[in-house]
């Protein structure tokens, strides 16, 4: 069948490429209009072995016919408009098309459909639900959560499923410029999103009753956007109003899916009966497998809109002022659903009916810029980001269920959070000669939270930047900043308190006082970066990079401790011959971090770091990329080859140590994955229109995971561990979409490629 | 005493930098002309023959409508009558020149661009950290060749059926190299196969936002998108609702779901002792197997659910 395919394939290439070298082909004009086109068209013959999600992540290389661009230029003989259209991809599922018109310098139109399929798994996951919409029903059960029962079920009741989304946009764009100073734009897309991906669901009340349900989340959304301005650029001034506003619609707004391990529907009539109690144990009574189904609320539809008016000046002194207002609004007011559908347990009231959400958004910018003196840059700005959270309280004061399954009585709240951030910043550059310039920076940042351990804390960074051209072969660029944030008031007690008559200094006494939470603790900051290139001879340029950054968290004894990355990148470009181009780069990119944290007791918290407790981690990852490859003319204007390889290999490592009476702290093994991408393609000129391209695809994907690798498919051979430390895996229903299998892809092509 | 110095020294500054020697106004003007394009063609028909396939070369030549685009190559170039009159070659007359081998200072390059492309998304150039650094429009922009359909940038795209280099990433990746090998990354989002590019989130020409950043916020950029995500939620994920960056990385990462650090850890760096996360377990938890802490706690981006404060509903 594949070589059928194959024959077809090849058989109508070359009908095509006689045809289209038919002299008929060229730049056809027609009255006013000049009409011209490319288009390539062939096939792609493929190999692959493995999983090709992973291989087809974002694209569409399914074996056949392909035609990677069509496009067909028309334009006014006077120079006057212009029409374009442009498609890759044509009838796969990566396929995008764009239509251009417009005179030039008074109207651009624009459509455009794109579209993409994002995969995440294929023939690998599988569910035992029947799933409609938003309901996912059971027509089975299993018949205990003991030893294999659970697999053997899954194993017998489910059905495979694809999970991947798929993306769809269309758009359009407008730009008008009725004259030379006023410019208005206009555009709008719609996006659907549509597939399905995993995600974790369970019933249960503490860590020892967890059975994870994974499902297929149906995914449906659909998005809005449009955006609208106008613009007045005079001499020396312009000022400019937009308008966006951003619809969200999810059409899937609940998942209620049926709990497996609530067996009540075997009896007589098939009439589940919801449960007030929740076991732990493998072999329960029904009485004590929680609520018949769950019920998940998806992503609330919501919507934004956003005003920015902004606006730059020439100011005397030769000065430039620049500044931009933006004030938005982000709604969300999707009815709330009931606490639970476990009719076992009492009605849980909840104060409001909807959140009423209301964000309103506003940023404030102010630059000017100097260059009075020859060799002085100046530049000075403020800007307030203010995210301010209207969206109401919600008192829940008959307490919370829990995952359908148990109450937590409690009065319960939820708060809106807020925070805004102010910065000011100086930048002072001086052009020490023609060819190196240094600039001094300094910014200074307050950050101002609600409720948060830290309600006020300042950043203040500050470093040099050096740009070096002496030559126009020579160039290069350093840079270092300096970061050092405050957070001298951090609280870790400062906890919302959930009942109106709760003390919070007693909620203290469930906090560890020496956790610092990594983004609000105390920290300095040192970037430092480096680029240069070399031009010695026109035909050779090298290049190199250096970045590197080092976070350290001094008052940090709980919590992250550090985090430091460097990464040298070097590469160049050499011509050695007029028909050669060689080109490589390489890069090694490496990040440590070091985190410190303590475990509990079996039952309590304490406020005190115990040592014994005390437990160490440190992570590495570690990638190295390089790419290598050629363009030759092997014969002038008739035949050309470009070959390129491209491997990355990373590891990510993660070691722990400590805590002596606990569980003592273990170390993960690696995280590798491997990426070769092979790519040679000649193009042979038949005609002077013509061009047949033909070459090789090779790419190979290694991944292993040990947070998945034991996985199997139909959750086989969970058994093969230890039942005790492995018991929560085994009562669960995994998907199995995680699973990652290597796949080696060899994919040839031959398209043909004419213009006229 | 240390006032005195410091006074001192901050006088001999200003004086140092009022001198004239060191202001733009001691230049003397240039008194050239326009000598108009027909001159320019004369000597150098064959690039405003390639010139005139751009879309500058068809504005400026074809449908000019202010007095500066009329001047077509002395629009960018600058008067000519004296590289005219001088019988012209490589720096005669005082043109400006855009060669890469050429003396001319960048600011001066790119102020004859900013005449024009002066409002819209190069509104904050002047305050850009491109600007700042010495970039040039050229770096990035090629001026007498059509390159690619829109933008006419320095590199171009390299479109196969199996990934798609646009043209855009391409250009940036000349000098952020880290980024570049960055997308080569197992976890990442589609720039590799083209359906993104680094113009999508951020504007290279200056924004008043962070790393150019085209949206107030780390996550205004993000939810043009991942609208889904904007919320609110009745139980906000606090660190999330400020910063998607605490978690993820964009650009590319080892881990699944662009997340910087390998769950659990991207969890624990946090909730280090409250409750499960304190105890260090092995790799066949269920804390730890497949989804980690988001195998219960999916709904770690906010929940409007009145039951869904620990985000499992």
């Amino acid at each position: 069948m594949r070589s059928h395919k194959l024959c077809v394939t090849l058989t109508l290439t070359l009908v095509f490429s006689l045809l289209l070298a038919s002299p008929l082909w060229a730049q056809i004009e027609i009255e006013n209009a000049v009409i011209s086109g490319e288009a390539e068209l062939g096939g792609l013959p493929r190999d692959t072995n493995g999983k090709r999600q992973k291989f087809e992540e974002y694209r569409d290389l399914s074996e056949g016919a392909i035609v990677p661009q069509l496009q067909l230029m028309i334009g006014g003989k006077r120079e006057d408009f212009y029409l374009n259209f442009d498609s890759s991809n044509l009838g796969r599922d990566n396929q995008n098309y764009i239509l251009r018109f417009g005179r030039y310098g008074l109207l651009d139109v624009e459509f455009e459909w794109d579209q993409f399929p994002h995969l995440f798994s294929l023939n690998t996951a599988r569910t035992p639900y029947d799933m409609r919409g938003g309901t996912y029903t059971l027509s089975s059960k299993p018949a205990s959560t003991a030893g294999t029962d659970v697999r053997d079920w899954v194993n017998s009741a489910a059905n495979a499923v694809d999970l991947k989304l798929f993306q769809g946009m269309g758009k359009f764009k407008l730009r008008y410029t009725p004259t030379p100073g006023w410019s208005f734009t206009g555009s709008y897309w719609s996006n659907n999103v549509a597939g399905r991906r995993a995600i974790g669901a369970y019933f249960g009340t503490s860590g020892g009753s967890w059975k994870v349900t994974e499902l297929a989340e149906p995914i449906d959304y659909q998005i809005h956007n449009i955006d609208l301005g106008g613009e007045y650029a005079g001499q020396g001034w312009s000022l400019g109003l937009k308008y966006n506003a951003s619809f969200f619609h999810n059409n899937v707004s609940t998942l209620v899916w049926d709990n497996p391990t609530n067996r009540s529907t075997d009896g007589a009539g098939g009439t589940c009966t919801d449960s007030s109690g929740f076991s732990s144990t493998s072999t329960g009574t029904d009485a004590n497998r929680g609520a018949c189904r769950g019920r998940m609320d998806m992503y609330p539809s919501n919507q934004a809109h956003t005003w920015t008016l902004s606006g730059a000046a020439k100011l005397p002194l030769k000065s430039n002022f620049m500044g931009s207002v933006s004030y938005g609004f982000r709604l969300q007011n999707d009815p709330f659903l009931p606490q639970t559908t476990n009719s076992a347990l009492a009605a849980r009231s909840v104060s409001r009916e909807s959140l009423d959400g209301d964000v309103r958004p506003l940023m404030v910018n102010a630059t000017v810029v100097n260059r009075y003196f020859d060799r002085l840059d100046l530049k000075a700005y403020y800007r307030l980001y203010d995210f301010d959270n209207r969206s109401k309280k919600v008192d829940l004061p008959d307490g919370r269920v829990h995952a359908d399954s148990s109450v937590d009585s409690d009065y319960g709240r939820g708060f809106p959070w807020a925070y805004s951030k102010q910065n000011i910043g100086l930048d002072a550059g001086y052009n020490i000669t023609r060819w190196l310039s240094a600039k001094m920076g300094y910014v200074w940042e307050k950050m101002h939270r609600e409720r948060r351990e830290v309600l006020s804390s300042n950043e203040h960074t500050f470093g040099p930047t050096f740009d070096l051209k002496p030559t126009s072969w020579l160039l290069v660029r350093l840079g270092y900043k300096r970061s050092l944030r405050d957070a001298h008031e951090y609280d870790g007690g400062r906890l919302v308190a959930t009942h109106p008559a709760e003390d919070p200094e007693d909620l203290r006494e469930e906090v560890l006082d020496e956790l610092r939470k990594f983004d609000l603790a105390a920290r300095t900051r040192d970037k430092f970066s480096y680029f240069g290139q070399l031009t010695p001879w026109q035909n050779l340029t090298l290049f190199g990079g250096f970045d590197f950054f080092l976070d350290e968290y001094p008052r940090t004894v709980i919590g992250v401790q550090d985090d430091l990355s460097y990464v040298p990148s070097v590469g160049f470009t050499y011509a050695p011959l007029d028909w050669m181009t060689l080109f490589s780069n390489y890069s090694w990119e490496r990040w440590d971090w070091k985190m410190q944290a303590m475990s509990r007791t079996a039952t309590t918290q304490t406020t005190a770091t115990d040592p014994l407790r005390t437990w160490r981690s440190r992570g590495r990852d570690q990638t190295n990329t390089v790419s290598w490859g050629s363009d030759m003319k092997l014969i002038e204007n008739l035949l050309g080859l470009r070959i390129q390889y491209t491997f990355s290999e990373a590891s990510s490592l993660v070691k722990a140590s400590g805590d002596t009476v606990g569980t003592p702290a273990t170390n993960y093994p690696n995280v590798t994955n491997r990426w070769h991408e092979f790519l040679t393609r000649f193009d042979y000129q038949l005609h002077k229109n013509v061009t047949l391209r033909f070459g090789y695809y090779f790419n190979r994907f290694n991944h292993k995971d040990f947070g998945v690798d034991m996985m199997k498919l139909w959750m086989g051979e969970y058994d093969q561990l230890s039942a005790g430390a492995n018991n929560n895996i085994q009562r669960s229903i995994w998907l199995g979409d995680r699973i990652k299998r290597p796949y080696t892809a060899h994919v040839g092509f031959l398209t043909l490629r004419f213009s006229f | 005493m240390r006032h005195s110095v410091v006074t001192a020294l901050v006088a001999s500054l200003l004086l140092l930098l009022t001198h004239p020697v060191w202001s733009a106004e001691a230049q003397p003007a240039q008194k050239a002309t326009y000598a108009g394009d027909q001159v320019c063609k004369a000597c150098h028909a064959a690039q405003v023959e390639k010139f005139s396939k751009t879309r500058m070369g068809k504005i400026t030549l074809y449908n000019a409508r202010t007095n500066l685009e009329k001047q077509s190559c002395e629009s960018c170039h600058g008067p000519g009558s004296e590289h005219v009159a001088k019988g012209g070659g490589k720096g005669v007359g005082g043109l400006i020149s855009y060669r890469k081998d050429s003396d001319e200072s960048v600011q001066a390059q790119n102020e004859s661009c900013i005449q024009c492309h002066r409002g819209g998304s190069q509104t904050y150039w002047e305050a850009s950290a491109h600007a700042g650094r010495g970039v040039s429009c050229v770096d990035c922009h090629t001026l007498m060749e059509k390159t690619t359909d829109r933008f006419q940038l320095a590199k171009v795209g390299d479109q196969t059926p199996f990934f798609n280099k646009r043209a855009q990433t391409e250009v940036c990746n000349q000098c952020h190299l880290q980024r570049k090998a960055a997308l080569q990354r197992s976890s990442h989002m589609p720039l590799r196969e083209g359906k993104l590019s680094c113009a999508d989130c951020h504007n290279p020409h200056g924004t008043p936002n962070p790393v150019m950043l085209k949206q107030a916020s780390t996550n205004e950029n993000c939810y043009s998108c991942h609208t889904e995500r904007r919320g609110p939620f009745m139980w906000e994920h606090v660190p999330v609702m400020e910063n998607c960056g605490n978690c993820h990385d964009p650009h590319g990462s080892n881990n699944d779901r662009l997340l910087k650090v390998t769950d659990p850890r991207v969890c624990t760096s946090c909730h280090i002792y409250d409750r499960h996360p304190g105890t260090p377990r092995g790799r066949t938890s269920v804390f730890f197997f497949n989804r980690s802490c988001t195998n219960c706690h999916s709904q770690i981006h906010g929940s409007n659910h009145p039951a869904g404060k620990r985000f499992t509903r």
